[in-house]
């Protein structure tokens, strides 16, 4: 029987049932009215996914628009450790595929991490034939990778980027900002698993592709260059080797290479310190090719003519408790012999001539003591003392280029300014950029750092230095075709701080033709085995380098 | 069919289309991924509503007085069955609890049957000592007894919800059936350190409801359903971001298509669907206390206040949740969440009740000869 009160207590139940729902509404709205909105914005912050899309890194050419670097597709090799199954088994066949001891893949493969990279950026198939294993968990990306076509040339001035394509060293560390690009930004939406949701992607902005180089170097120089370098290097056993080679009139970098080198490709192979520009961050004595700076003060002030006689105390000149020797003895000379037979006493007598405010002048404005502004990284100024703190046995060093510290392309610079007439150029490796288009987004003019001699000076000085190939002691650096004018230099290293008899800097600097100069080489030679004269170790190089890029030039005037 | 019929019928027919709606929507990416079939669960469903309609049309048509001898087998077959799911041989485990029995391709929850077999029982048995339920020892002791072994299986599985459930379901019967407030206080305080010991001793379970109390606190953690769910809901508005649209289902809420589709319906089609889900359970809840109070006997009323109030109930619990008006729980959203036993179940549930209704008839021409 179902009583009044049964009915009463189940209407008690339907009653706080009824009294739950209506709790439910209120509640609901609550949430889903009053608080929507800050929910709603609380829930899009956690869809929300932004991110980058990369450019392409911009190109680099030389001044003909041979390529030296550029992009070329790679796979990249990863792995999703958690979705792994049974891998052991495969194991063998990906360490055989990517070269990788199976140890170290099954160490990567069972990690905790839901992602890892197995080999970035392995050569382009390598992913395919990874997919072709068909393992659960592991698979490839399509990336890019920085690739210089030329390998080890021009390594130096171009420099390497990192993993992730940022510019490490060189021109694409000086240039990045221009290389790089700008990301572009993509906004979408976010599943909780961190993946796009396709249909929801609501804004974005494309990247803009990195702009290209084009450097003033030309490949085929370079290649003469690096080519003739290298065998000088290799004969002469030597520690180290440098070149430049520039277009006096622009300051234009038409070559520069250092031994020894290293491949960007794989520079990680290379010694660390293999990949030092040495040209330009590394500083030494020049020696006797610092006289023409000398000389070209003695000339400019007036104090001496060409034919001025100058005695030369037979070989030996004691100065202040200390004497300074010649490798040959000589008596009275002309200022042009000076500097043609190279005697360390004559340039000594010009320096005292001048004295030290007028000498230091002269080295400051030649570019010694300060950066030549050329756009590569990490140069070395060199130290050039005040006056103030020079010896009294620094007149009897610096005017033959001890005391003081240059580096190869400050060496080279000043010489430019003799051949250019007198007036210095700034060194400059890079011609212009260009957007992706091809167009020129900025053009490097030639930049006149300033007159250091009067024309007339520099035609003396052109003089001497042509007397130095043709009589003096260039005479290995000499061409039959052209008038060359240069000047050796063999420098004692200091050691211990004294002066090694054993090791020396090897020097030639020239340029040519002598009456109208198209081009000036300073080649330089660190601890070469055997012989050390300047002329012996970096006098053929220089001509073997003169006559390929006269032969090269004469080609592309008559082609052009 | 009667009135309370038809509209019994309607409702649960809507409840389970707006369910079938929901299932494929919150559950197509998830099923494509796991199964490479977006309608996995759909089929399901499908499938265990067409078994559903049949099992509900034979609670429906069974003879009455049937239903009184059958309230003892069935309660032992759910024993055996609820013993059977402990047994690892037979058992499917799942996030540390044992709660499936393995039916070949699907699985069939017991705890489900032995929701409805409990009320059936506890109808009966309490209907037949109608005279003898205010006496401690001779009326209430056999139905206490029973009810501990049916919630201690369960809750050995572990599952406290629905052990939960069970008991305020029962209780709410004893209530009903005319038991004194005073022994169901007794019942209800002696059972408070059982559930002190069950809720605070287990980590998990403190934590939720540490995050219950204060859900934003640790929004990545413990809070992180509430949440979850509380964003699915406030995403939604007036009225939702559009059908299919969710984003929150995207493996941000856990549990999407089954304790959790209310809150994506919510997202999806804002307060007009979360509370026209409300008001269609609180029309379900009237009906089917409706046909209750129209039942021709006490175990009729009893056994329509059982199945009500469970479904109800489960409904309040579910939503509550869902809101954040409860601790969370894990269970389903009657006719709406994924789930074959809870959906079977409760359609036989409808069927009992649509019994009881064919009956109610009866009950006033013997009451009219009475007088």
């Amino acid at each position: 029987m179902v009583t009044k009160w049964h009915k009463f207590r189940t209407f008690l139940v339907l009653f706080t049932l009824t009294v739950c729902f209506i709790y439910l509404l209120q509640r609901l709205r609550q949430i889903q009215l009053v608080a929507g909105e800050t929910l709603a914005q609380e829930a899009r912050a956690q869809h929300q996914l932004n991110f980058q899309l990369s450019p392409r890194r911009g190109n680099i050419y030389d001044r003909n628009g041979k390529e030296l670097a550029v992009n070329v597709p790679v796979d990249s090799i990863c792995a999703w450790p958690k979705k792994t199954r049974s891998i052991e088994k495969d194991v063998d066949k990906l360490s055989s595929i990517l070269g990788i001891p199976a140890s170290t893949l099954l160490e990567k493969l069972c990690s905790r991490k839901s992602f890892v990279y197995l080999t970035r950026k392995a050569e382009k198939g390598k992913g395919a034939q990874v997919r072709n294993l068909n393992l659960p968990g592991v698979g490839y990306l399509k990336e890019v990778k920085r690739f210089y076509p030329k390998g080890q040339l021009a390594a130096h001035l171009l420099g390497f980027v990192d993993v992730d394509g940022v510019g490490l060293e060189g021109l694409e560390l000086y240039y990045n900002r221009y290389l790089r690009g700008t990301p572009g930004w993509c906004q979408a939406e976010k599943d909780a698993r961190g993946r796009e949701i396709l249909p929801f992607r609501s804004n974005h902005a494309p990247p803009t592709d990195g702009c290209h180089l084009v450097l003033t170097i030309d490949e085929v120089i370079q290649h003469i260059s690096e080519r003739e370098l290298e065998r000088t290097f290799q004969e002469r056993k030597a520690k180290g080797a440098t070149i430049v080679v520039m277009n006096p009139r622009t300051g234009e970098i038409l070559a520069l290479a250092n031994r020894p080198t290293f491949n960007p490709n794989s520079f990680k192979g290379d010694e660390v310190s293999s990949r030092r520009n040495r040209a330009i961050t590394d500083t030494f004595e020049p020696g006797s090719t610092f006289k023409v700076i000398t000389a070209a003060a003695g000339l400019e002030e007036g104090i001496f003519q060409l034919k001025d006689k100058i005695f030369c105390e037979e070989g030996s000149y004691r100065l202040c408790g200390h004497t300074i020797r010649d490798v040959h003895p000589h008596g009275w000379l002309s200022f042009k012999e000076v500097i043609e037979v190279s005697s360390n006493i004559g340039v000594v007598k010009i320096g005292q001539a001048l004295q030290k405010e007028r000498l230091y002048r002269y080295i400051r404005a030649f570019g010694f003591g300060t950066k030549t502004g050329a756009d590569l990284p990490g140069e070395v100024k060199g130290l050039i003392r005040h006056p103030h703190s020079w010896s009294k046995l620094s007149l009897g060093a610096i005017p033959f280029g001890q005391e003081i510290t240059v580096n190869a392309v400050q060496l080279a610079t000043a010489l430019s300014a003799i051949a250019n007439g007198g007036i210095l150029m700034r060194p400059m490796v890079v011609d212009s950029v260009l957007d992706g288009e091809g167009e020129v987004v900025r053009k490097f003019e030639p930049q006149a750092v300033g007159r250091v001699i009067s024309s007339r000076t520099a035609k003396q000085l052109t003089n001497i230095l042509v007397g130095v190939v043709e009589k003096g002691t260039g005479k290995m650096a000499g061409l039959k075709e052209y008038r060359v004018a240069g000047k050796t230099g063999t420098a004692q290293k200091v050691e211990e701080g004294r002066y090694s008899h054993t090791k020396f800097i090897s020097s030639f600097m020239g340029y040519l033709p002598a009456g109208d100069p198209e081009i000036v080489i300073l080649i330089t030679v660190d601890e070469p085995r055997g012989d050390y004269y300047g002329a012996m170790v970096a006098g053929p190089t220089f001509r073997r380098v003169a006559e390929g890029v006269m032969t090269y030039l004469a080609i592309s005037k008559i082609k052009n | 069919m009667t009135k309370s019929s038809c509209l019994l019928f309607l409702l649960t027919f809507t409840l389970v289309s707006i369910g079938l709606v929901a299932i494929y929507s919150t559950s197509a990416i998830s099923a494509e991924e796991k199964y490479g079939d977006s309608a996995h669960f759909l089929k399901r469903q499908l499938m265990w509503t067409g078994l559903g309609l049949a099992f509900m049309l034979i609670a429906m048509v069974t003879k009455y007085e049937l239903l009184k001898v059958l309230s003892k087998p069935l309660l032992l077959l759910s024993v055996l069955l609820l013993i059977m799911v402990l047994l690892p041989q037979f058992g499917k485990e799942a996030g540390g609890a044992r709660r499936w029995l393995r039916l070949g391709r699907f699985s069939f929850q017991p705890s489900e049957m032995a929701k409805l077999a409990l009320i059936l029982y506890l109808s009966a048995y309490l209907a037949r000592k109608q005279d003898r339920v205010k006496e401690l020892w001779r009326g209430l002791l056999a139905p206490l007894l029973v009810l501990g072994v049916v919630t201690g299986l369960i809750l050995l599985q572990p599952d406290l919800g629905t052990g939960l459930l069970i008991g305020m379901v029962s209780l709410i019967l004893l209530f009903v059936a005319g038991v004194r407030i005073i022994y169901l206080a007794g019942i209800g305080f002696s059972s408070l350190p059982a559930l002190y010991l069950l809720i605070f001793r287990v980590p998990y379970r403190q934590r939720r409801i540490l995050a219950f109390l204060d859900p934003w606190k640790d929004p990545k953690g413990a809070g992180y359903q509430i949440t979850q769910s509380f964003m699915a809901l406030g995403s939604g508005g007036l009225d939702g971001i559009g059908l299919g649209e969710s984003r929150q289902k995207l493996f941000y809420l856990p549990a999407a298509y089954t304790d959790f589709i209310y809150s994506i319906i919510g997202e999806e089609l804002g307060f007009m669907a979360t509370a026209a889900i409300v008001i269609l359970f609180l029309l379900f809840i009237w009906t089917g206390m409706r046909i209750a109070f129209r039942a021709p006997d006490l175990f009729g009323h009893l056994l329509g206040v059982g199945i009500t109030a469970a479904i109800g109930g489960q409904a309040i619990i579910n939503m509550g949740v869902a809101t954040g008006s409860l601790p969370t729980k894990g269970i389903p959203l009657p006719f709406i969440s994924f789930g074959g036993s809870s959906l079977l179940m409760n359609m036989v549930g409808v069927g009992l009740l649509m019994n009881i209704s064919r009956h109610s008839g009866v009950s006033k021409l013997k009451t009219k000869n009475q007088k």
